[in-house]
């Protein structure tokens, strides 16, 4: 498989000779973030398709039963992507659903299992489109956005880049933060981009995987949602979160044998119940087993359902936003 | 040619020999405290009526004998040492890579022995000369090499054509660049590093300036 080009040398032998800058702030800028740019400048795709994709795209869903339909399209994309010889290539996902749902850490769960470097940008009060495309240069503290740091630290040329709450940006004096989208989202466009802080340098942002999160896109213009691949994430049901519940607690003793032999090897199905009476979503989950079997090991490895709003209250005063 | 067999130093055994040969003579040993200065301070103040005069001229004469052939042999001792020195310099001139320029001294000192960590900041050192194009881009000093220290070249065909053995390392470009160079010029030579290292791929020098000239 050819690594696909990512930038042009040519336009960067000189560079800094060629911006006539005589500012040492410049300077520095400029090789402090060309030189990343140049040293991964030779990518290629991560994550082509294996068996042990598969299987981890399988645990995920089962993870993840609310996201089935994403992890669907991810596989067939993958497919795809094998049989064309490179890795999953510029996907435009976003995710749409109530708070809770776990959709930011459906994310980066999905970035782990594909083994792809992730960035995620939180777009609520964002007023300019500077945190993704960058400032302008003559700006004297002027910075690359979000794409630019991405790829130049990137060893290969498709990341996840996860914008989060993309319905909550808010414009401010006509600037609209989502404006470079229009150019990144789109395959060609995407293909020479230049960060505002360095317009000399073109980039290839052409493979980069995005995934937007929103709670409700009736704000989003047509033309932004129009390059989207739109799915409706709904609130896990009952069943499908004491099933997740279950799953959790025997995955979380198989990855610790000492703690297996002092636990239960099943939830009660009590504690279950009253987890999922509790819960809101399973992001969670893990962590509040693994809290709960803290406690229980000091319990001859009793878990009861008092323990947890014992565990609730715990988690609230310290200010973590548990439930 | 050791350099140790034809110019020493004066040391303290030369010394040492000097004080056993005027013992044997029956000399006078001058106070080895006192320099030159105190022997010509002495006979400055010793009066040329006094009586005592008659005494001290003899046992100045041999001091400042004495001193003369100390003097002497330091001379001699140092002369050769300078000989040597600069036999050692035409001899290293003579050889292939040996006469650098003081950049050259500079980035050579830098990247001695072509090790894996040195290639790492080789190629940052690149990147700077990247970046500031021209005649830095050009001379490419941080890849540039003339001096194999204890490593050996390998000429993989016979036909190379190489006239003098003034190469680039590409291993020391950073991939983008080596890729674009490489397409044109393809290596010419390795470096045969250390054991377990893995040899480096060499270009012409006049290759890469040929190639670089292109950027301008």
């Amino acid at each position: 498989m050819q690594s696909p080009d990512f930038l042009d040398v040519r336009e960067l032998v000189g560079i800094s000779k060629r911006i006539g800058s005589s500012d040492k702030d410049d300077s520095q800028r400029y090789t402090r973030w060309l030189t990343p740019l140049i040293q991964h400048a030779v990518k290629d795709f991560g994550t082509p398709r294996t068996d042990a994709l598969d299987v981890a795209l399988d645990r995920l869903a089962q993870d993840h039963p609310n996201f089935d339909t994403v992890i669907g399209w991810v596989e067939a994309e993958l497919g795809f992507a094998k049989a064309a010889g490179h890795g999953l290539d510029f996907q435009r996902i976003l995710l749409v659903g109530p708070a809770g749902t776990g959709k930011t850490t459906f994310c980066l769960e999905l970035a782990k299992v594909l083994g792809l470097p992730a960035e995620v940008v939180a777009m609520n009060n964002r007023q300019t489109h500077a945190f993704l495309g960058g400032s302008e240069a003559y700006w004297g503290n002027t910075q690359p956005g979000a794409v630019f740091k991405l790829l130049a630290h990137s060893p290969v040329i498709n990341p996840i880049l996860v914008l989060d709450e993309i319905d909550k940006t808010s414009s401010y004096h006509g600037y609209d933060p989502l404006a470079s989208l229009y150019t990144l989202l789109e395959r060609r466009t995407a293909e020479q981009f230049a960060d505002a802080s360095f317009p000399e340098v073109h980039i290839n942002a052409a493979h980069i995987n995005w995934i937007a999160t929103a709670n409700d896109i009736g704000e989003l213009s047509t033309p932004l949602r129009s390059r989207f691949n739109v799915f409706e994430i709904r609130p896990l049901h009952e069943d499908e979160m004491a099933e997740l519940v279950g799953r959790m607690y025997g995955r979380l003793l198989d990855e610790h044998p000492a703690v297996r032999t002092l636990m239960e090897p099943v939830l009660p199905e009590a504690v279950v119940g009253e987890l999922v009476a509790v819960l809101e979503s399973g992001r969670d989950v893990d962590r509040l087993l693994r809290m709960m079997v803290g406690r229980a090991l000091s319990n001859d490895g009793q878990i009861t359902s008092a323990m947890i709003p014992e565990m609730k209250h715990e988690r609230a005063s310290t200010r973590m936003g548990f439930v | 040619m050791n350099m140790h067999d034809v110019a020493t130093p004066l040391t303290p055994e030369d010394h040492a020999r000097a004080k056993r040969e005027m013992q044997m003579r029956g000399l006078p040993l001058p106070d080895e405290s006192a320099d030159i200065d105190e022997l010509i301070r002495t006979a400055m103040e010793t009066d040329k009526t006094d009586d005592d005069a008659t005494a001290a001229v003899p046992t100045l004469r041999e001091q400042l004998e004495w001193h003369r052939q100390m003097t002497h042999d330091a001379y001699e001792a140092l002369e050769r040492r300078v000989a040597g020195l600069e036999q050692g310099v035409r001899a290293r001139e003579r050889q292939p890579g040996k006469g650098k320029t003081s950049d050259d001294k500079r980035d050579g000192d830098s990247m001695h022995g072509w090790s894996d960590r040195k290639l790492v900041k080789a190629r940052e050192a690149v990147i700077g000369a990247l970046l500031e194009g021209g005649e830095r881009f050009e001379q490419m000093l941080p890849a540039h090499i003339q001096y194999y220290g204890s490593y050996a070249l390998d000429y993989p065909s016979e036909d190379q054509g190489i006239e003098k053995p003034d190469f680039i390392v590409y291993d020391a470009l950073p991939e983008v660049l080596r890729h674009a160079f490489m397409e044109r010029f393809p290596p010419v030579a390795s470096l045969i590093r250390d054991e377990g290292s893995t040899p480096l791929s060499l270009a012409r020098f006049d290759d890469w300036q040929a190639f670089a000239r292109t950027f301008a």
